[in-house]
């Protein structure tokens, strides 16, 4: 590893350790401002005043919040997030569980969302001179308007109440059922793609547009291929990257997302768990999975950066010279 | 493998079909066996420790079902025996003796007096006002055998042995809270075992096939919990789910039209919760109670329950829960008059008032808080609402005493507002109303030995309280539940929200 790769390395994973550090400060901070009595909403409107009490001094809910800060981010790094309030459960190991359906949901609805802007793209530009080609940007801008969550309601009542092909909602655990997992994430994961993959759509017919134009692809058709296949051929590694860095980024709002469908559609994932504790005012919990979730993606954004930085020196030197 | 092109069209079709096939087909799919039922509930309580546990997500699944009292209280208030088989009470009113039957608790365990012993008086120590102060005359609990217990009191008490027929007398098994993690398990002697349970997915309730009565229909039970109605009425169409019960938000608007059709009905138990209104005493214009009556006489609580309720209900005056109970005469002090309302406020020099109504954002709770916006500003009092989610509602409003003027559902007693009972409209120690006459019944009533006498006692006692205007009652809810049509032995009443499982089964 030569020294400008380590300086590169090193500037970015400093500039994680900051943003994570901010990140957890401000989760920490903003959830202590939103009040709410967790012993009223563990033990109800008609428990005893001493009771409630009582149960705020046993969660330690009356200490100062730099020893509850401190004591929560040194059990996050030690692995030990503690316990729910109310159900006792262990925080870490919910978030273990949970992980696995919302990154099936995010990750899956990530790869449709790409698969889906790749043909529906393509074929938008190889038919922008038809109707068939503005049907499609129609289409895209109304796949980038609709809400998922009722994208969400409109698949369920179609295709799980009037014909009854897939569940109207739950979750099969992947491991127990591989069949029925996938099966149930259908519906959900179609509702979430639907906006990222409409605005990668755009994305690709744009650059899908531009190769057409370009001289080598006469230059490929002289050597006997047709238009079309010269045209995906060389188009789709010129859109590639723009994607890869657009799905990058939409990786956050697919999470936030993934919130709502799991609402919609009845998954235990952490979007499920976060509705419930910040309802609850589990402010352990919250903090927890809102942390994870900052950590994904600052992780994601270091693991792009190093990776541009390393695949063009160029940006690594600018970078290194303060210029972005 | 090439394909000709005038063979693609056919090829794509055909493989596109094999896909739609293999996804749909090869899932697992969510079909239940006829001795399985599979419900749906849009609460999760917090944990399963009923002692600390006020919600009544909790008592849903479970009462009844997995835990049982000495007694069950029946829809008209009277008492059937349960894990008692019969019961004396002595003529002074001071002391109970229970016999009782034979039974075995999950854990294999048989029942006897050392478990009632145990169980009554940790009842007695509860975290939750509505099971431990009807056992505050309670004075003793002692096994005289096996099967025989006597309860002595500290002075007689009517309601005693109703309250033990819904959680006060819940009873486990001796030792259990010490034993056993009571937040993820639960051992009772119901006809249904507390099962597997996934936080956030479901809990599942198994026959108990050594269960001391008639063994019920439905061999297993999948309690799930699916908080968005929209998605439990969508679950219901597409037939994955038998019943969904306690609709209480949007997907009322669906009842009647889901219930219309051949395949599904609706289920309305009698009212159980009560909604109401309740005042700040530390507001210098409200302590006048022209003021009070005036806002009580602007309230048109037809409009309240047909748009927060959409109907499902009745509307009550006076503060009875439950709704049957024999004291509930329709008693109304305030009827709907704004014109009397206009005058009273004239009269009492306050004609623009302004109070302070913070409001939960959840359930009804928006919809009434509109309607009633409309009705106080027809009569000149205008209202500064916020809205609040139930945490900081229950922090500012319920505790701090935040509030000047507020509306909440719950069950709670008429007993409970007396003088240093810290209920709302009290907010705990900010706002203590002291009614003479109201305390000296609630202090009297329940000792009253003449079944006539204390009813008559009661009635006056919610009288007093509905005429002082601090604490205005709206409408008795009930919350529908929709099921298939063929699923009968739906019981009429709910106590504490209970989806009793005993009697039901698919119509033959």
């Amino acid at each position: 590893m030569n020294s400008r790769t380590l300086a590169l390395i090193s500037r970015e994973a400093l500039t994680l350790l900051v943003s994570a550090i901010i990140g957890s400060l401000v989760v920490f901070g903003l959830l202590r401002m939103l009040g709410g009595d967790v012993a009223l909403m563990i033990l109800g409107q008609e428990a005893a005043p001493e009771a409630a009490e009582a149960l705020r001094e046993e969660l330690g809910l009356n200490r100062p919040w730099y020893v509850q800060y401190f004591a929560w981010i040194g059990g996050f790094l030690t692995g030990d997030l503690g316990r729910s309030y109310s159900g006792g459960y262990d925080i870490f190991e919910q978030i273990v569980v949970r992980f696995g359906p919302t990154s099936l949901l995010a990750f899956g609805s990530l790869f449709v969302s790409i698969a889906i802007a790749i043909v529906v793209g393509t074929y938008s530009a190889l038919h922008n001179k038809d109707w068939t080609g503005a049907a499609v940007d129609v289409a895209a801008q109304l796949g980038i308007a609709i809400p998922n969550f009722w994208a969400g309601l409109m698949l369920v009542y179609v295709f799980a109440v009037l014909l009854g092909w897939f569940p109207a909602g739950g979750y099969v655990p992947l491991l127990q059922d591989p069949g029925g997992s996938l099966h149930s994430l259908v519906l959900p994961i179609v509702a979430l793609s639907l906006s990222s993959a409409a605005v990668k759509t755009r994305f690709v017919r744009s650059a899908m547009l531009d190769v057409m134009d370009e001289d080598y692809i006469k230059t490929a058709m002289a050597k006997g291929r047709t238009f079309r296949s010269a045209v995906i051929t060389h188009g789709l590694r010129n859109a590639s990257i723009p994607v890869l860095t657009i799905s990058a980024l939409q990786l956050g709002s697919l999470l936030a997302g993934a919130l709502v469908i799991e609402n919609v559609f009845v998954i235990p994932g952490l979007g499920r768990l976060l509705l419930v504790a910040v309802n609850g005012r589990e402010v352990m919990v919250v903090q927890s999975v809102a942390f994870v979730i900052l950590m994904i993606i600052l992780v994601m954004n270091f693991v792009m950066d190093v990776a541009y930085g390393l695949l063009d020196p160029r940006i690594a030197d600018k970078k290194a010279a303060g210029h972005g | 493998m090439t394909i000709s092109r005038s063979r693609r069209p056919k090829f794509l079709m055909r493989t596109v079909g094999a896909l739609v096939a293999a996804v749909t087909v090869g899932g697992a799919a969510l079909a239940e066996t006829k001795t399985d039922l599979v419900w749906s509930h849009p609460q999760e309580p917090p944990n399963w420790n009923f002692l600390q546990t006020g919600a009544t997500a909790l008592t849903a699944p479970t009462l009844n079902n997995v835990i049982e009292g000495l007694v069950e209280r029946l829809g008209d208030g009277s008492v059937a025996p349960l894990l008692a088989e019969s019961w004396e009470i002595s003529d002074d009113g001071l002391a109970y003796t229970f016999h009782l039957r034979y039974a075995k608790f999950h854990d294999g365990s048989d029942l006897d007096a050392g478990d009632v012993v145990y169980s009554i008086l940790k009842n007695k120590d509860a975290g939750q006002s509505f099971i431990k102060v009807p056992l505050v005359p309670v004075e003793a609990v002692e096994a005289i055998d096996d099967s025989t217990v006597k309860i002595t009191l500290s002075a007689p008490s009517q309601r005693l042995l109703g309250e033990l027929g819904v959680t006060s007398g819940i009873i486990v098994p001796e030792g259990f809270y010490e034993e056993h993690d009571a937040a993820s398990e639960m051992i009772g002697t119901g006809p249904y075992v507390f099962g597997e349970y996934r936080p956030d997915v479901h809990l599942i309730l198994n026959r108990f096939d050594e269960y001391w009565g008639d063994l019920p229909y439905f061999e297993k039970i999948t309690h799930r919990f699916i908080p968005d109605e929209t998605a439990a009425i969508n679950a219901l169409l597409a037939g994955e789910i038998d019943m969904v019960a306690s609709i209480f938000g949007e997907g009322l608007d669906r009842v009647a039209s889901v219930a219309g059709s051949d395949e599904f009905k609706a289920v309305v138990p009698a009212p159980d919760p009560v909604n109401w209104v309740f005042l700040s005493t530390q507001v210098e214009a409200l302590k006048d109670i022209r003021v009070r009556q005036a806002i009580a006489h602007a309230i048109n609580r037809d409009d309240i329950l047909a748009a927060g309720q959409s109907g499902y209900g009745e509307t009550i005056c006076q503060h009875v829960i439950p709704f049957t109970e024999p004291w509930n005469n329709g008693y109304c002090p305030y009827e709907y008059d704004p014109e009397k309302s206009r005058a009273l406020l004239k009269e009492a020099g306050y004609e623009n008032l302004t109070l302070d109504f913070p409001y939960l954002t959840i359930a009804e709770f928006p919809v009434i808080k509109d309607i009633l916006e409309v009705q106080m500003a027809d009569v000149g009092i205008t209202l500064e609402t916020r809205g609040l989610d139930l945490a900081t509602w229950l922090e500012r409003a319920f505790r701090n005493g935040e509030y000047e003027f507020s509306n909440i559902t719950g069950v709670a007693n008429a007993q409970s507002f007396i003088c240093g009972g810290g209920r709302e409209p009290f907010g705990m120690d900010h706002s203590e109303l002291c009614l003479e006459e109201f305390d000296e019944l609630v202090r009297t009533s329940d000792t009253i030995l003449d079944r006539d006498a204390y009813l008559e006692a009661m009635a006056e006692m919610v009288k007093v309280l509905a005429d002082s205007a601090w604490v205005i009652d709206i409408h008795a809810k009930s919350t529908p539940t929709l099921a298939r049509e063929e699923l009968v032995g739906h019981k009429g009443y709910r106590y504490r929200a209970q989806m009793d499982a005993r009697k039901l089964r698919w119509a033959e």
